[in-house]
């Protein structure tokens, strides 16, 4: 019982480190104007299978 | 999202006119005046053409007058209404738009190469080059990783209080409605 204690402890700690970090990722995305999702060819940090705006193509 | 770097500032903004086409595969191309983009801020670029029941598939390149580095994007605009028995519809808009992460400071220009329908005719387009562009992308990307653990936490949760309560005389399981159900 006490070991599951320190083991959900543990858990809160490393899912806070964790969101930490998210939140660092995302400031400094905010600061540096980059886009996890964005249209173009050679992006650093491009998802080249996520576009924006209308995508028909004739 | 957070616009840290400042507000939302328009760098160029201007019309270009593509002339008519050889045949309808044969694309033309025109160049932009010259604009500055400034370093860690986000690109949108949105064209906009006179469309109406067609279409144009515009590429815009932003080339980088000192190191000649392009950055290419494809900008399709298209643009259909009509009615039927449900009444008026749409599909499409006249403008489209495409965003980048940031480029290296400098001086650039577009490089608009398009086909459209209409290839007999000129087509006028509109583009416009925006940075720091507000957008929840990435806003939505950190909440949905963030919300992972609790989402799974509230799984385990759930899973936890069913199986304890199971054998309960007091569940409130499906099986137990039932049996009342049937008195």
């Amino acid at each position: 019982m006490r070991r599951q204690g320190r083991t959900v402890v543990m858990l809160k700690k490393l899912y806070f480190v964790f969101g930490m970090a998210v939140l660092a990722f995302y400031a400094s995305a905010a600061w540096f104007g980059w886009e996890l999702a964005n249209s173009g060819s050679r992006s650093r940090l491009g998802v080249p299978f996520i576009y924006t705006g209308f995508r028909g193509g004739k | 999202m957070i616009p840290i770097s400042g507000l939302t500032s328009t760098v160029l903004n201007q019309e270009v006119v593509l002339p008519p086409m050889a045949n309808a595969t044969a694309g033309q191309a025109v160049f932009s005046q010259p604009f500055d983009i400034k370093a860690n801020r986000n690109v949108r670029i949105t064209a906009g053409a006179n469309v109406d029941n067609s279409w144009a598939d515009l590429d815009v390149d932003l080339v980088n007058d000192q190191s000649q580095e392009i950055e290419s994007v494809n900008v399709p605009v298209e643009y259909y209404s009509g009615s039927d028995s449900d009444g008026a519809w749409t599909e499409g808009g006249k403008t489209s738009d495409a965003t980048l992460s940031s480029l290296p400071a400098g001086k650039y220009t577009l490089r608009v190469e398009g086909t459209w329908q209409n290839w007999q005719v000129q087509m006028p387009v509109t583009v416009k080059v925006e940075q720091n562009v507000n957008r929840g992308v990435n806003f939505c990307c950190a909440l949905l990783v963030l919300a992972i653990v609790p989402i799974l936490g509230l799984f385990r949760k759930i899973a936890f209080e069913s199986s304890r309560w199971k054998d309960s005389m007091f569940s409130t399981s499906s099986s137990d409605s039932s049996d009342d159900s049937d008195e």
